[in-house]
Order: structure tokens, then sequence, then C-alpha cells
């Protein structure tokens, strides 16, 4: 039994329009347009119990909507959405209890009070037991390595502090389910690694159902084994990433440096010419050709070095959101 | 501080600005407008606090037709016009510049080719535009509804002597907010502040009473107080209660005070933007 | 219920330390409150310099009426005043969403957060000032309606809070209304008079849909012995359905919210 599973899920919402200008302002204080717009169109997919899935898509596409759907937060228009076995904006206590949201940039804490603070106040919500409290949060505050900084007022904690304090405050009852929204948005380096490094063991230990969105691609290439890829309110690739990189990337990126100039014309020969420098050049060959061409390079032109790289998933992905992407 | 203000205008701003003037004014109108529900909670807000006061002293009054030179007709219409004046020449910005401050806001006005304090006033100016034509509507709903107790000035020189005060309150009032928003330089959290300049003006503008209801000490103390003008003033002007000679006094007071708290203001300004570190965020 | 006690709890407990942190402000706010007391004592002087009852009610019983209302007042800035006024902002934000994933009722927790600290103070202190009006205009209370008018008393702030909550739940609606505090505040700022010196219509609004009669009026009405039994019944019945209305429609705009937002 997949422990999230979704059917034709759609949402539509109504918003108003107004253009422009002081007379359509006075106009609109008797009449609106109101206008809808579908955020989800009827998607499907299901999750197995300690997956951890990458939900990615441009803004707007509907990644947030359905996390909220699956929070309980807004009800769908139609269709049907299981988390657990439950139906998430019935908002039952006994699903609640089991499932944990993250939101990258709205933090839960109390701002002017010790994250501690925070984490007693979250005990009582969710009726976490003493004994199982004390021994969760001595689990996460060693794995994140904040023990030290509890009782720090949370205003004066750093950005990455902050977000591993609000990790152990979603995590203190142990859901079963954890949705991740933008977690290592607007994080340092060091700290964004910190945090991927805690969910792929968090994942991996207690087999935590993950969902994560985001917009780092190193999040995805780290943690994701499989990826939904959301568009326009429809789903346009689920599947695992590798195979996504493996279908969809064609193609190698040769780097190279010339001890003299060598023509554009030239170059183009060899095969499609991305960017060109004095003595630098950048292009872009048949994956399965990659070698040779290297080889030919190396005989035939001055090279000084030559670097042969993968293209990025980034550019798979934005391939896929605008649309030019074989499906 | 407006004529200050205007004087800046005339002195080589071209054409082009007086379009910018104008479209900044449509904006903030626009603004205003899409957030009706708001503008509508200001003018119940304006209006609630004094509309018990007139029932209070009809009882009061009870068989009596006079108290201290005011007629039962005259009390009413006294704090009618105390709601027309909250609609039409109260300030309402010092939240608004606190936040700016705060928030760091102040930042991207700065760094802009029009002045903030011209921004903000154009802010007041053009939601005035609107509450004054609510104050009209209701003006004239009560006077309609209730002739008897609406006092109407017999000469024109009356009305305009009364509007003249109006822009004098006005000024003041904005000044005022200017103080207690510019506060934020300083205190960041002005809301004592703010409540403790509202309850001063709250007594000694005569919010609650005429002035001249009240034990001489408190009279006194009015006297040397700006807020006498803000109201006081012009509902005495607007209900024939003030001969030439206390007009003209009067006049000269609002002005005096518009003055000096208009430097003090200034001064303030100045201060404040050199202890200004632009930080909010 | 014993886990909203112990939340309870905690959010006093947090209220607490948070004041803590803030003590200097305290000393001023106080001050100020003690001139904002003055001006209303003022008033009530400035009224009776030219009668010597409004309305059927003397001096003493017109103090009685101002002071109700000031602990009506306080004892709900205490409990909610900090809390249901900040709703417009934490719709507009997004940080209700948080709340509704939470096993506990996001009601309770926007409405009763941050309990007032400086308030409880001020209680404390508009009780002694209470206890020396009773004393200074020699008031001889009878017991049962002295129980009487605090159950009212109670009722009254049930009003107040449905009241706040209700005008607060349109902004799941309209945007910035914020300041629907502002115009609470002062509407009900009008309780602190008797009723009776409204015409008819206006009475009978402050008896229902603008209910500010309820904080202070009714109660001391009760106190004073002006009450009938089929008032004080009026009274509560009215709290309690005023009150189960508010959250009636605290559910209803929810249920909107989470339908037609995304």
């Amino acid at each position: 039994m997949p422990i999230i599973q979704i059917e034709n899920l759609s949402k539509t919402y109504e918003y108003y329009r107004k253009p422009a200008g002081f007379w359509n302002s006075v106009k609109s204080l008797f009449h609106r347009e109101k206008l809808f717009a579908e955020a989800v169109k009827s998607i499907n997919f299901s999750i197995e119990e300690g997956e951890l899935v990458g939900f990615l898509g441009p803004n707007g596409a509907g990644k947030t909507t359905t996390l909220k759907i699956l929070s309980g937060i807004i009800y769908p228009t139609s269709g049907s959405a299981k988390v657990l076995g439950y139906t998430p904006w019935k908002r039952q206590a006994r699903f609640q209890k089991q499932f944990a949201l993250v939101m990258g940039q709205k933090n839960q804490l109390w701002w002017d009070l010790p994250a501690m603070e925070s984490f007693i106040l979250n005990k009582e919500i969710y009726e976490v037991p003493e004994a199982m409290f004390k021994e969760t949060l001595e689990e996460l505050t060693e794995l994140l390595d904040i023990k030290n900084i509890l009782d720090v007022q949370v205003r004066k904690l750093s950005l990455g502090q902050r977000m591993k304090c609000e990790l152990v405050a979603a995590l203190l009852h142990s859901p079963r389910v954890l949705f991740l929204d933008e977690p290592t948005i607007g994080l340092d380096v060091v700290s964004q690694n910190n945090v991927r490094e805690f969910i792929k063991k968090y994942n991996r230990f207690k087999k935590t159902t993950i969902i994560l969105t985001s917009h780092y691609m190193e999040d995805v290439e780290a943690l994701c084994e499989r990826v939904i890829i959301i568009n326009h309110g429809l789903i346009v690739y689920d599947g695992k990433l590798q195979k996504l990189l493996d279908q969809y990337i064609d193609h190698k990126i040769l780097e190279v440096t010339f001890t003299e100039n060598v023509d554009a014309k030239t170059l183009a020969r060899f095969g499609k010419l991305k960017e060109r420098a004095a003595k630098r050049a950048v292009i872009e060959v048949r994956k399965d050709k990659a070698k040779d061409i290297a080889v030919q390079l190396l005989t035939k032109l001055p090279v000084d070095d030559i670097l042969i790289n993968e293209v990025g998933v980034d550019e798979v992905i934005r391939k896929i959101f605008a649309g030019t992407a074989r499906l | 501080m407006l004529c200050f203000l205007l004087l800046k205008f005339r002195q080589g701003r071209g054409k082009i600005h007086s379009i910018m003037y104008l479209q900044l004014t449509k904006t903030w109108l626009q603004r205003h407008l899409s957030y009706r529900a708001r503008v509508v909670i200001w003018a119940v807000t304006d209006i609630a606090h004094i509309i018990i006061f007139p029932f209070i002293w009809l009882s009061v009054y009870g068989q009596q037709q006079i108290i201290q030179g005011y007629s039962r007709a005259d009390i009413v219409t006294y704090y009618i016009i105390i709601g027309f004046i909250g609609l039409t020449a109260t300030a309402h910005i010092s939240n608004v510049i606190r936040l700016d401050i705060m928030e760091g806001a102040l930042n991207g006005f700065l760094t802009k080719p029009l002045p903030y304090n011209i921004f903000r006033i154009f802010h007041e100016l053009s939601y005035k535009i609107i509450t004054a034509a609510i104050a009209l509507v209701l003006f004239l709903i009560v006077r309609l509804s209730f002739p008897e107790y609406l006092i109407m000035p017999a000469t024109l020189t009356t009305w305009l002597l009364f509007f003249l005060s109006l822009i004098g309150a006005f000024a003041i009032s904005y000044t005022f907010e200017l103080i207690i928003g510019f506060g934020a330089f300083w205190f960041g959290e002005t809301s004592a502040l703010n409540q403790f300049i509202n309850l001063l003006q709250m007594v000694f503008s005569g919010t609650i009473a005429p002035l001249i209801f009240f034990p001489s000490i408190i009279q006194q103390v009015a006297n040397l107080l700006p807020f006498k003008y803000l109201i006081y003033f012009p509902v005495e002007i607007y209900l024939n209660h003030l001969n030439a000679g206390e007009i003209i006094a009067g006049f000269t007071y609002q002005l005096i005070w518009m003055g000096a708290l208009a430097l003090f203001v200034f001064a303030l300004w100045r201060r404040g933007l050199k202890s200004y570190e632009g930080v909010g965020i | 219920m014993n886990k909203y006690f112990k939340i309870y709890k905690i959010f006093m407990a947090n209220s607490f330390s948070y004041e803590a942190q803030y003590r200097g402000d305290t000393w001023i706010k106080m001050f100020f409150n003690i001139i904002w007391l003055a001006s209303m004592f003022l008033t009530v002087e400035v009224v009776f310099r030219h009668t010597s009852a409004l309305a059927g009610w003397d001096k003493g019983e017109i103090y009685l009426m101002t002071l109700f209302w000031i602990l009506a007042d306080e004892l709900a800035m205490m409990i909610f005043g900090a809390n249901l006024p900040q709703l417009p902002d934490t719709i507009t934000d997004g940080k209700l969403d948080i709340y509704l994933t939470k096993p506990m009722s996001a009601l309770f927790a926007i409405s009763t957060k941050i309990f007032l600290v400086r308030s409880l103070y001020r209680f404390i202190m508009e009780i002694i000032i209470l206890a020396a009006v009773i004393w200074k205009f020699d008031f001889a209370f009878n017991l049962l309606y002295v129980f009487f008018s605090i159950l009212l008393g109670l009722a009254g702030i049930f009003v107040l809070y449905s009241f706040t909550l209700m005008l607060n739940t349109l902004a799941f609606w309209l945007h910035r209304i914020d300041n629907v505090n502002v115009a609470i505040s002062v509407l009900t700022s009008l309780g602190k008079y008797p009723v009776e010196v409204l015409p008819r219509t206006m009475r009978i609004l402050a008896f229902t849909a603008i209910p500010i009669a309820f904080t202070a009026y009714i109660p001391v009405a009760a106190l004073t012995g002006r009450s009938s039994w089929h008032g004080i019944l009026y009274a509560l019945v009215f709290a309690g359905l005023f009150f189960w209305g508010a959250v009636k429609f605290w559910n209803f705009a929810l249920k909107r919210y989470s339908s037609a937002s995304s």
C-alpha cells in the first residue's frame, strides 16, 4: 500500500482581475472580473514508504499547491489524495501527529525565545511522551550538532542554525511523512550541505517518507533517487532521476583552451560551438562521439588543455520546463 | 510647513514635475480605493469616538437650554464638526513613517529623486481627498436628517475663516504625525509616544468637551499648547463664538505653532537621518 | 482538554520570559496608563460639573462603570488583545497555514498565544483603584448582585472576544483591515457610559449588533440593582449565542480559505 496516493487531483482557484489605471479603480468599486486559474490539473502519483522524492517545477507550476493539499491546508477541487490512509484536508489529529511540514521561508519557532521553548511547545501539541521526547531531542541535536545553541534566542541565530532548529522542531514527534518546502533556500553553502546530509541520513535511518521541493539542483542530485516534475499543473516526468538524465542528456560539453587563436569556422567542424573567446572554446558534442572528437581536437589543433564535462541537471530540467525536451 | 513646500515647488520645478505629482496623486488614490475596507474603517473610527458625547450632553442639559454659552444645538453641532474635522483635517501617517524607518524601506526612498517627505505628503493628501468626500456626504445626510441640530454659519466670512483654520489644523496635525513617526529614528517602538500625544490631544483639543466646560486650570494649560488649534479654535469659529479680536489672535497663535513645530520637525528629520543606519532587513 | 491547559501554561511561561527581556518599557507604559486613567476620570468630572446625575446615574456609579470597563478591557487585552489583531497579518503572510497542519485548534492558538504580562500589572493597579473608588463613594453592595455582576462581566469579555474575532475573521475576504481593531477599540470605549442616553435605535444596536453595552453597562446595572431577571438572562444567553456564532463564522471562513486559495 503506497503511503501517499494521489488520483486525478485537481485544484482551481479564483482571483480578481483589476486592470491598471485610475478609472478602472473606480469601476472596480462596483464590479470586478472573476477569473479562474487551474493550479493542478488531474495529477496522479503514488509514493511508497521510505522514499525520498524530489518535487520539481518552476514557480507557479503547482508544487506548493500540491504540497498544501497533502498537508491538509487546502481542499482540492476534485480527485482524491490519501496520506497514511487519511484524507489530509479532514485534518484529523491522528493524521497530523504523523506528519510534519517544514517551509524554508516561513519559520515556526518563537522569535524572541530560545529554540528549546519551541521544542517544549511542540512536545505538548503533538503529545509526545516525556521519555521519547528526551531521546528524540538528544538524537536530533546530536545529528545536527546544535546542542550548544538551544538556549540562544532564535533571532540571534544564523540562518543555517535556525533551519537546523526548525528541522528538530518538526521531527520531535517522529513523523512518518515529512514535507520539505525549499529547506535550503537562502542558506550558505556549508549549511546547505549539512542540511542535505542530515536529510539523507534521517531518511535512511528512520525510513521516513520525504517529499522535497527545491530550486537547487544540488539538493535534488544529492538526495532524490526519484523525481516528479510538475509544470503548468501537470506532471511531465515521474521516475528515476538517473533515467531522466540518461534519457535527455545526449551530449557532453568539451571545454578547450588553446595555445594559439583558432577561428570559429574550424571549431564548428567538430561540434556545436557554444562559447568562444580568444584562446578558449566550449563545444557541445554527442555523448557517444565525445571521446573521439576529443582525440581529434588534441591531434589536429594546438590544444593546451581539454575537459570533458557532463551536462548539468539544471539544463535538462530547464529544457523540460521550457517544453523543448521531447517527452 | 505646507507653505514652505509650496514655495519649493515653485522654485524652478518644471512642467514635467507637475505631471509626476498628478500621476503620484492618481496612483495613491488607486491604492486607497483598492483598500476600501480599510478606508471605511478609518472613517468609522474617526467619527465613532465622539458619537456618544452629544447624547451625554443632551441628557445633562435636561431642561436647560444653555450651558456656558452653548445651546443644545451648539453642543450637538460641536461634535458633528469635530467628526467633520476628524475626516478632513486629521493626519494618520505616523505609523507608515515609523514602519519605513524600522523596516528599512526608507532606504529605497532616499535613493530616489522624489523626496521622501513629498511622497508621504501626497500619500496623506490623496487620502484626505477621499475622506473629505465621505465627510461631505455625511454632513449633507446629517443636515437633511436633523437640521435643527446642525447649525450652519450665517455668513460666507464665517465659512471662509473656518476653512482657513482647517488648513492650519491639518498642518499642525500632520506635523505631529511626523514628530511621532520620526521618533522611530531613536525609539523604534513609538506607541507610547503616540498614545501620550493622542491623550494630550483628546483632552486639550476640546475633543472630549468644549474647553470652556473644563476647570480653569485645564483651560489655562490648553491655551499654552497647540492642540487647541486642531479642534477647538476651528469649531468656535464655525459656531460664531469668537469676536474679530479673538479670531485674529487665534490665527496668529495657529501660525506661530505651525512655524515652531515645522522648525522642530525639520531639525528632527535632519538629526534622524544622520543617526539612521539603514538597518532593517 | 488537559492538553490545552498544558499548552496554555507554556504560552504563559513564554510570555513571562519575553516580558522579562523588555522590562524597561514596563514603567513608561505604566506611567502612560495612569495618565490615560486620569483622562477618563477627568471626563467624568467635567460631565458632573454640570449635573448631579447622568440619566439617573450618580457620579460614584459612573466611576464604577468607567472602572468596570477599564478592568474588562484590561482582561481582554491580557488574554487575546495581542493575538486577534495579528490575525489579518497571519493570514496574509501564510503563517496561518502552519497552524492548520498541527493537531491543535488553530483558533485556540491564534487567540491565546501571547499573554500580556503588562496588562496583568495594570489590572492589579486598576483593582486597587476600584477599591479606592468603592471606599470613597461609600458603596455597600448586595452580595448576590456582586456575584451576578462578576458573571455578567465575564460574559461581557466573551462578547468582546466574539466581536473582535468576527471582525478580524473578515480578513479572509478583505485585505489590509488590521485597523479594524482600532475601530473596535474606539467603539467599545463608548461602553463606558450609560446606554440610556442614546436614542432608541442606537440603544438597540448597543445590545445587539454593536454590543458595547455588555462590557460595563450591564454588569454595573446588575451591581447597582438596576437589572431585572430577564435582563440578566438576556445578557448571558446573548453572550453564549454570540460566542457560538463567532466560532461558527471562523470555521466557515477557514473552510472557504481552504477551498478558494492555492
